[in-house]
């Protein structure tokens, strides 16, 4: 009850849901662990750790991800087709090597040069953006 | 020693070496700086040594422009002045705050950081505060737990903060009064300036004494202490020989009213708790804290206004509302206690908080206000039971204002990003698709600065470097009235050492 009526004053992409939350964080995890390659007929196949930015799921649940991914979509519609996220993402994340230590470098290195992002009011990288992107296409 | 003015004879004369009107931090701390100096100081307070309703209406007026607070409830007139319910935060002005800053109109001081520097180290004495030293090492060495984030230091720095206990009106009541040398009159109202034919001098201040009665006051010296707004008001309705008022012969007084912005502006989202009591608000005396700050060249690379960021549990803050809402009375009193009530429930929402909500901050930046000729303090058509008129308050600000919080945070957020500690989240009135300017929410911190301006020529402001009005030469200001510029950091720290310094100038005058 009282966790309610804290959560209930966030604005509403960012109202937490412990469940999901838990399921998240646990998933997040185990996909360090075992990288699984996502594939769809049509789809280039990648990492299901591409669209996981790892510390994003630290504070937030699966449907505010999806929610920043889409709202980064609605201001970059030309990156609405999951092939296009997934090569633009290779751009900076070497495809033979994409694990959590090379993408947190992507991000860095984003945030170093000011390839920011501003989604919702968050203050985020272009490659963790564009994760959450890729996380909305292949989640819903 | 202390005379209540009330019981003075109708056209009764005042005469002293130097009369100062107000007794709050700036006028007070002046004349504790002339003890047993063998000059006689007349001491003028408009209330007596506790609140009373009747002295509190003097300060009533109407605002227009941002949603301010009543101004009835900003100011405590009696003996200590607003020090009677001050947070007590103190840090010093930076040397980016004094100098000319060609992104910022109307910057530039007469004096340096350099030149407060002996008088800082005064005042901190007179605050009652700890040493005169500010770098986060130092501290560091008594507070083992003041551990600092790890973000680029070229770029962002930790300015501390200390915290005064002093109120006035418990720590120099007896000594002021018991006195030899100096007067305090309480219940003491000064309704003129009296300048002599070519408004080159003062002649006498004209008082009354809430019985009816006036009298005069005559000194070699006169310096008006009675705050930022005040002091305008007197000047402006002191106009039976100067039209435009005392001092206002280039239309400065009033102008440039500055406050504090301190508003709720972003949401920090550390990805795992970090342990450390460094921005915490100090729970025991002498503890200091820090906040956030955009380091010098950074403000210069962005040309932005100088400013920091403070660090509060979001849980606690998504509890409150903003204190611009709260502080709505025309009852100071009540204002507190109900100010008082929010934060206690706020901070029982944040013992509450569960999963990343544990990690979430409100950050809340604390900013100069670029000064503005258009924001600030003229006469109003009403008047006091005196017959001065009341004030009105335009608090007017700019682009630049918003330009600058909204820069700081993104540096914020691009900084935590590199650190990899966590995210932010900027407030709605911050984004990139906001509509232009404040909402009515929008905090100021009851710092009011500027209406008498320091600056080198007439032209340009109110007071010269000395706090002297320019041209006439026996008038002066101390307070914050005097700033040309209003700094991020509260500002009593730095009245007080403007007003010692002003005291160290008369003595060499009266010498």
């Amino acid at each position: 009850m009282k966790e309610k009526s804290i959560y209930c004053l966030l604005p509403t992409p960012l109202r937490l849901k412990r469940r999901h939350f838990i399921f998240l964080t646990s998933a997040g995890i185990a996909a360090i662990g075992i990288p699984v390659l996502y594939s769809k007929l049509g789809s280039i196949e990648f990492p299901q750790l591409l669209a996981q930015p790892e510390l994003l799921e630290s504070i937030w649940d699966r449907d505010t991800i999806s929610g920043i991914g889409q709202a980064y979509l609605e201001t970059h519609p030309s990156e609405d087709r999951q092939n296009r996220l997934v090569k633009l993402l290779y751009q900076d994340i070497p495809q033979d090597k994409v694990d959590a230590g090379q993408i947190a470098e992507a991000i860095k290195r984003d945030f170093q040069a000011g390839d920011l992002v501003e989604v919702d009011g968050w203050i985020l990288s272009r490659t963790e953006a564009r994760q959450c992107a890729l996380f909305s296409l292949t989640s819903s | 020693m202390h005379i209540d003015a009330r019981t003075l004879e109708n056209n009764t004369i005042i005469e002293g070496d130097i009369c100062i009107v107000g007794s709050g931090a700036a006028g007070l701390s002046m004349a504790l700086d002339w003890l047993n100096t063998g000059h006689k100081v007349i001491l003028l307070e408009s209330g007596g040594f506790e609140y009373e309703n009747r002295v509190q209406d003097l300060g009533q007026g109407t605002s227009s422009g941002q949603t301010y607070y009543p101004l009835r409830a900003c100011r405590l007139r009696y003996f200590g002045g607003t020090t009677g319910h001050w947070a007590g935060m103190c840090s010093p002005f930076d040397n980016i705050d004094f100098v000319k800053r060609d992104w910022v109109p109307h910057s530039g001081w007469p004096i340096s950081r350099q030149d407060l520097d002996p008088y800082y180290e005064r005042a901190h004495k007179v605050l009652q505060l700890g040493p005169y030293i500010y770098e986060l090492s130092h501290w560091q060495q008594t507070f083992p737990t003041f551990e600092a984030l790890p973000l680029d230091q070229d770029v962002i720095w930790n300015k501390m903060w200390q915290f005064s206990q002093a109120r006035y009106i418990h720590e120099y009541k007896d000594t002021i009064v018991q006195a030899s040398n100096i007067h305090l009159y309480t219940h003491a109202n000064v309704i003129n300036i009296e300048a002599n034919e070519s408004v080159s001098s003062i002649n006498r201040l004209e008082a009354t004494n809430y019985a009816g009665n006036s009298f005069s006051v005559k000194a070699k010296q006169y310096v008006l202490a009675c705050g930022s707004i005040q002091n305008a008001r007197l000047l402006l309705a002191s106009n039976q020989q100067a039209p435009n008022g005392i001092g206002n012969d280039h239309d400065n007084v009033g102008r440039y009213f500055m406050e504090h912005l301190e508003v709720a502006c972003a949401q920090l989202w550390l990805n795992k708790a970090y342990s450390t009591d460094l921005f915490k608000w100090p729970a025991e005396p002498n503890t200091p804290r820090a906040e956030l700050a955009i380091t010098e060249q950074t403000q210069i690379a962005h040309k932005i206004l100088n400013g920091t960021s403070s660090f509060a549990s979001l849980a606690g803050r998504l509890a409150r509302k903003s204190r611009m809402e709260i502080w709505q009375d025309q009852d100071s009193r009540k204002n507190m206690e109900n100010m008082k009530n929010m934060y206690a429930s706020g901070h029982e929402a944040s013992q509450q908080s569960e999963g990343p909500l544990q990690r979430a901050y409100q950050l809340s930046v604390r900013i100069e206000q670029a000064p503005n000729p258009n924001s600030r303090i003229s006469l109003g058509t009403d008047k006091d039971e005196f017959g001065v008129p009341l004030v009105h308050l335009h608090w007017d600000l700019t682009e630049l204002d918003k330009r600058s919080i909204r820069t700081i945070y993104q540096i914020i957020g691009q900084q935590v990003g590199i650190a990899g500690i966590g995210r932010v989240r900027l407030d709605e009135f911050l984004r990139e698709d906001a509509e232009p300017g404040f909402p009515d929410s929008t905090n100021g911190g009851w710092h009011h600065m500027g209406t008498t301006r320091m600056s080198d020529a007439p032209q340009n402001g109110v007071v010269d470097a000395n706090c002297q009005v320019h041209g006439l030469s026996n008038l002066f200001v101390a307070g914050a009235g005097c700033y040309s510029t209003s700094g991020a950091p509260n500002p009593t720290l730095t009245l007080v050492a403007l007003s010692l310094r002003l005291s160290d100038y008369l003595k060499g005058k009266l010498s």
